[in-house]
């Protein structure tokens, strides 16, 4: 247990017994991300930076919380690894464990899995201040209850992570972009038949009807696809993935309200008023833009079996509630796991739901 | 003889008693507030008679999992036969404050599935169907009770599978892969249970029916999807889930490595990650493991190698043709012996059959073994194995290991005889030694067999106190009167306390001599 943990630590559990609130901080890449929320105090992981240990032939990074992504990846990237979750760098500061605690995965998504699926453990102050260790380095570990994966996506609320394990990925050899017309009733289809024939698609961007496709593997492979299957594509623009990934292609510019709604992959175009959508993760994800009856977007979005999140709102519009409201015994479930890990509620009270 | 069963071989719990003290296990004290006969005429209300199991001959069939050395008769067993006599049946344990212990077929190698004196064993396999295969979408909506290897079988039309593949598969049901978090050969590419699952259904003792998950990619609040993946059954009573399906590969190629040394073993394998290859199965033999393995299937192992790698590609035709030859230049830089190249799906198939027979293999060679289940970091896999050798002149048991290769799960199977009266006890001593060295080497006391009851002890090594608590912290919030599986996968903290096993944790390692780790 190293000082710095100590000293993060007695600040918890000083506000453990105070019973003030604490803002969970890194670089502050996330703060416009989930409820507003305040707190008395500012507890900052800015200063907990550094890889602690990689190995590239054990398929796992370690590193402290406040590590900027960005070098992490550049490590990686010099011995042909890459974070399978791609997780966008906002202002280019955002931090491993802001990652984590969002839980916000990027554009491979569909082929390479998630932030939690890559997540192998943790180490943690919960409410309590006290520090605990779950998971570890190893993919198959099932000691225990999966704690370190419960973080993931609970944006700071039942801990304050201080370092991270996660699993990195061979970097594939070439990626090639191509584009596609293709009407709107079509693509979920296609990218459907796609990935039946166990083409190397590790994404895709429906808009503007046109249908984007990133094709990721050994060169050879990728040629032949190319050839193969898409010899009548436009080549694509190669930096489409990084401005979707950032959130810096045109879809995502002038948006007073943007939310990020997940259906099943095949859910055709959601109907009129959501009018304005591009689509990611083979069709699993669809970002809507500009409807402010919060209401009505998650009827439409629940009838075709999923559920949506408001990703970002102009400081000018009523917010609506960020997240997806819960069902009353599992609202309740949540209140109790907050009760478990955060018993005063000191740590980012409000940012998730109300409650917790 | 006592097999501890996966693969094909029966699971044979009953008729076989031998004269030997098996462990009548007592876990915490836990009394009922209600006489058996008022809690049997109550499930008789909403059970058929038939389903409602209580006199001595029928239960004995239920009394353990596959840890055959631990038995325990329930008070009674009960089989719903579809999701209203499940919640039922439920409410009336929740009434009565009964204690359930929840069992699909129980192939489990950990006693998660053990019976707890004075509970109530909950048997799902009447829960088998699978309720929706959505093709498009490429999802599955099953009962627990269904075999894992089924949902393969019933996407096989569409040239779909699901891809988490325990050995057991043709008979492990689904809901004991969610509560173990289950693995298989193809886990390091494809993933565990909880990397294949989207949605799970859920019964909490308060009789509240949740859903977690989603059929989507991702789930508002918690992600209490993986929470409740490799519980073993403490935190909720699971009653439906939505798993991934996949497309079948369009090709796949099997490989075997014939090597020299351990050492040269380990190290073709690191070679073949840093090539930036995940391949679809890597596993390695010791040789006491492939000669068991020649001896049973006659699968054409090669018996002098001190370890044998069997390595599966699979994707599209191009990835294989690339990775394949990789692999044999690999093997090949590392003074392999003999390589074998599969020249088509049977003989893949063939070479892949010795593996998967490993544990029925050994069961051949050996009265009894008794298998571990830890993971290390693959980097330490020969200092490892250098370790248990020293171990096995110690306890004088011989050990064969099998070895996730690719994920570092590793499956020492040690052999003894309980009809020698120290057998078992030093059996075990050995394998909690071995369950050290894991934590030692910077892994961990279970890569996919789960806590259960086996290694209880060993989580006093691998967490703190505060850990421990904060565990419990978290199952009181799911099932505040600890009704669910009582006294399974996390030890008490007087339990630690009296076995002094906190100490190793705070640095005190029982293997001084691997500070190298």
């Amino acid at each position: 247990m190293s000082e710095s943990h100590r000293i993060i630590a007695a600040q918890v559990l000083k506000a453990f017994q105070r019973k003030s609130t604490l803002q969970i901080v890194g670089n502050g890449s996330r703060l416009f991300y989930g409820e507003t929320s305040s707190a008395d105090a500012k507890l900052s992981l800015s200063g907990q930076c550094g890889i602690i240990e990689y190995e590239p032939s054990e398929l796992f990074v370690s590193a402290k919380a406040g590590t900027r992504l960005a070098e992490i990846e550049q490590l990686l990237r010099s011995r042909n690894q890459m974070l399978p979750f791609e997780p966008p760098y906002f202002n280019g500061n955002a931090t491993l464990g802001g990652c984590i605690a969002c839980g916000l995965s990027g554009p491979g998504r569909a082929a390479y899995g998630s932030v939690r699926d890559a997540l192998l453990g943790v180490t943690m102050i919960n409410g309590r201040g006290e520090i605990l260790r779950f998971g570890g380095k190893v993919i198959k570990n099932v000691a225990g209850y999966d704690v370190s994966r419960l973080m993931c996506g609970a944006l700071g609320t039942l801990g304050v992570l201080l370092e991270i394990t996660v699993r990195v990925a061979p970097m594939p050899e070439r990626i090639a972009t191509v584009e596609l017309p293709c009407r709107t009733g079509q693509y979920a289809h296609l990218i459907n038949r796609f990935t039946q024939q166990g083409l190397p698609v590790t994404a895709s961007f429906y808009y503007g009807n046109t249908l984007s496709l990133r094709l990721s593997g050994y060169d050879e492979t990728v040629q032949t696809v190319l050839q193969k299957h898409f010899r009548h594509a436009s080549q694509g623009d190669p930096y489409l993935w990084e401005e979707i990934k950032e959130h810096r292609h045109v879809f995502f510019s002038g948006a007073s309200l943007l939310w990020r709604a997940a259906v099943p992959p095949a859910t055709p175009t959601l109907p009129a008023p959501l009018t304005q959508q591009a689509s990611e993760w083979n069709g699993a994800l669809r970002w809507i833009k500009d409807v402010s009856n919060a209401a009505e977007l998650r009827d439409h979005v629940s009838r075709a079996g999923g559920h949506a999140d408001l990703f970002y709102a102009s400081a000018t519009v009523n917010k609506p509630a960020v997240f997806q409201p819960l069902q009353p015994a599992l609202m309740a479930l949540h209140r109790r796991i907050k009760q478990a890990f955060d018993p005063h509620r000191i740590l980012n009270p409000g940012r998730l739901y109300p409650d917790l | 003889m006592m097999h501890h069963s996966t693969g094909i071989s029966l699971i044979m719990i009953s008729g076989c008693h031998r004269n030997f003290v098996s462990k009548a296990f007592i876990l915490a004290n836990v009394s009922t507030k209600t006489d058996k006969t008022t809690l049997l005429n109550r499930f008789r209300q909403v059970l058929p008679a038939q389903y409602v199991l209580h006199d001595h001959a029928q239960l004995t069939p239920f009394e353990c999992d596959a840890l055959t050395a631990y038995r325990q008769l329930p008070l009674a067993v009960l089989l719903p036969g579809n999701q209203k006599e499940l919640r039922s049946v439920v409410k009336i344990c929740a009434d009565h404050k009964t204690p359930i212990v929840t069992r699909g077929m129980g192939t489990g190698l950990s006693g998660g599935a053990l019976p707890v004196a004075n509970s109530i064993l909950l048997v799902t396999t009447r829960l088998n169907r699978i309720l929706d295969i959505d093709i498009e979408n490429r999802q599955a909506t099953v009962e627990p009770g269904v075999a894992n290897l089924a949902i393969s079988q019933a996407a096989a039309p569409y040239n779909l599978y699901y891809a988490p593949d325990p050995s057991s598969q043709i008979a492990c049901s689904i809901g004991g892969n969610v509560a173990e978090n289950s693995g298989g050969v193809h886990c390091l590419k494809y993933g565990l249970t909880v990397h294949n699952l989207l949605r799970i259904r859920a019964l909490t003792m308060d009789c509240n029916d949740i859903e977690v998950g989603s059929r989507t990619l991702t789930a508002p609040g918690f992600d209490l999807l993986a929470t409740l993946t490799g519980s073993e059954g403490m935190l909720a009573v699971l009653t439906e889930f939505t798993v991934k399906l996949l497309p079948e590969p369009q090709t796949s190629q099997v490989l075997l490595g014939a090597f020299r040394t351990v050492e040269d073993a380990s190290h073709a394998v690191a070679a073949i990650i840093a090539h930036g290859i995940i391949p679809a199965g890597l596993e390695m033999m010791d040789t006491l493991a492939v000669r068991a393995v020649e001896t049973f299937t006659h699968a054409g192992y090669p018996t002098t190698a001190a370890a044998v790698l069997i390595c599966e590609l699979d994707g599209n035709e191009t990835d294989t043709r690339l990775q394949t030859r990789l692999v044999q230049a690999i093997f090949s830089e590392h003074h392999v012996d003999e390589i074998r190249t599969a020249a088509n799906r049977d003989e893949g198939e063939r070479l892949w059959a010795g593996r998967k027979a490993a544990f029925p293999a050994v069961g051949r060679v050996t009265p009894d073994y008794y298998c571990m289940d830890g993971t290390i970091p693959r980097r330490h896999l020969a200092e490892v194995l250098v370790q248990i050798a020293r171990l096995s002149k110690k306890y004088a048991l011989a050990v064969a290991n099998v070895f996730h290769a690719g994920d570092g799960n590793l499956h020492p199977l040690i052999m003894y005889d309980a009809g020698n009266p120290d057998d078992l006890s030093k059996a075990e001593s050995f394998g909690k030694e071995i369950l050290e060295l894991s934590i030692a080497a910077g892994g961990t006391i279970s890569g996919e067999h789960g806590v259960g009851v086996e290694k209880l002890d060993s989580m006093c090594s691998q967490f703190t106190a505060a850990e421990i608590k904060q565990f419990e912290r978290l199952k009181n919030a799911f099932d505040p009167q600890r009704l669910l599986n009582p006294g399974k996968a996390i030890p008490t903290l007087r339990r630690c306390a009296e076995l002094g096993a906190m100490h190793v944790h705070h640095g005190k390692l029982t293997h001084p001599e691997l500070s190298r780790f």
